[in-house]
């Protein structure tokens, strides 16, 4: 956690020189290796060094920068190393959203503190317009999610589409300005590759638990 | 540091705009062919900006020349499916030389044709957007309903390209050759509290049809077997074209 929080110092000095390297690379480069230019791309914001090159199927990929309930940046190759919970819910949300933040919850709570420490909650809202830092502040403090490691975050609209497409999350705004959705839980591993899904609320927490510890050990 | 500065800017400059291959589509009341809300008859659309054609292979590899992390040998896995660009000879090259220029690119993953849209400063049009504009083909072209019908299941059925010349709008294709990727394509009704996900279920689906003539269940047709697609799908006639909005372009 100490080196983490390190290497976040260092992040904001190098954002702005990664930035434009990065821009170079992605519009102009014909380089031969794409796969340097590949984790280049994806990693600037990071700058740790990458020694396992990323899997296929890692939603590290992805390279949405989003912003979490306390106002900080956060992409998901930030969490790497980290097993991460995953849910979707919207803050105007009155019946399901709470639930799903209940059960993430429950599921937090099955692990012991080690595990804990080991694991990150994303809670991703499906609301780019309404839910801005501030309102999943408030969200996050009501349903008792403010935690150390959890992270009540909004986005560009259409990183929120591809991030609920990589998890099968199928969503639509309805006429009456919420957003109809299915209800899912998902547990990443390290390597950020999902290693378990739930849908469904109020769920018994054994198997996601159980995804969980595995991707943890 | 000079060097990179330069190259940026080059590659600012550089950035393809939608120019003239694309056509403003009027705004206007759209009927759904399927109702997603059942309350809901009519949509309104405000105008906007489409690719007047799909977009083409040799338009598709200029991107993964500037877009390295496109290339098939470079996209991971979980944006793209194995058959991901699989006709094309190499990396960069479609291998279009004995094929026309504008013939449309298909295999191509739903992240794959929001990414190249992206790079144009549009997005892949919204269902409402992409179905309004077939549905203004058809009236400004005064093509018969049943004529209508006839393609669509023609081309789902035998794959036969259909003989429709767009005399009103300047489009080519979507009824055509290839179906075409769109933003939202995944279905998803709701009925007041009950919400179906109609995960491929043809007879969830079609009740929400408005009329249940040949033309609706063409369009219905269109509405269920798109919404089977995952987003790393890629197929030999699925293509697709980029929207974008009007007022950044006037």
């Amino acid at each position: 956690m100490k080196i983490k929080s390190k290497v976040f110092g260092l992040t904001a000095t190098a954002l702005g020189l990664a930035f434009s390297a990065q821009a170079v690379l992605a519009e102009c480069d014909h380089h031969k290796d794409h796969h340097d230019v590949h984790l280049t791309e994806h990693h600037a914001h990071t700058p740790v060094a990458m020694v396992e090159p990323l899997s296929d199927e890692s939603l590290h990929h992805l390279p949405a920068v989003w912003r979490d309930h306390r106002n900080e940046p956060l992409t998901l190759s930030d969490l790497s190393g980290q097993a991460v919970i995953i849910t979707m819910v919207y803050v105007g949300c009155q019946t399901a959203c709470p639930v799903l933040v209940e059960d993430v919850k429950r599921l937090y709570y099955g692990l012991n503190e080690a595990e804990q420490a080991n694991t990150r909650v994303l809670v991703v809202s499906f609301d780019a317009k309404g839910d801005t830092p501030e309102v999943l502040n408030t969200f996050a403090q009501n349903l008792g999610g403010d935690l150390p490691g959890w992270h009540f975050v909004t986005g560009a609209e259409g990183d929120i589409r591809t991030f609920s497409s990589l998890l099968g999350i199928r969503y639509r705004q309805n006429p009456s300005g919420g957003f109809d959705h299915s209800n899912v839980i998902a547990v990443l591993d390290r390597q950020g590759e999902i290693r378990g899904r739930q849908e469904g609320l109020a769920q018994a927490p054994d198997r996601l638990l159980g995804a969980l510890r595995g991707a943890l050990n | 540091m000079r060097l990179h500065r330069l190259l940026l800017t080059v590659c600012l400059l550089n950035v393809p705009a939608w120019g003239s291959d694309s056509v403003v589509i009027p705004g206007g009341d759209f009927q759904p062919p399927v109702l997603l809300d059942r309350e809901i008859q009519t949509t309104e659309v405000e105008a906007f900006l489409l690719d007047a054609a799909p977009v083409s292979k040799t338009a598709f590899a200029e991107f993964v020349t500037t877009h390295p992390e496109w290339r098939r040998s470079a996209a991971p896995r979980l944006f793209r499916d194995g058959g991901y660009l699989r006709n094309w000879t190499s990396d960069l090259d479609p291998g279009v030389e004995q094929e026309a220029q504008g013939t449309p690119v298909t295999h191509v993953s739903w992240y794959a044709a929001r990414a190249f849209c992206h790079s144009r400063g549009g997005h892949l049009p919204s269902m409402t957007q992409w179905e309004y504009v077939v549905s203004l083909l058809r009236e400004k072209n005064q093509v018969p309903d049943d004529e209508y019908a006839r393609w669509v299941f023609g081309w789902y059925g035998a794959q036969r390209p259909v003989d429709f010349v767009d005399r009103a709008l300047g489009i080519k294709g979507m009824l055509g050759l290839v179906n075409e990727w769109i933003e939202d394509y995944q279905l998803l009704l709701s009925n007041g509290e009950q919400i179906d996900f109609g995960g491929g279920s043809c007879g969830d689906t079609a009740r929400l049809m408005v009329k249940y003539d040949n033309a609706h269940y063409a369009s219905f047709l269109r509405y269920q077997s798109r919404s089977n697609y995952t987003p790393v799908t890629t197929t030999s006639n699925l293509g697709f074209r980029c929207a974008y909005p009007l007022e950044g372009a006037l």
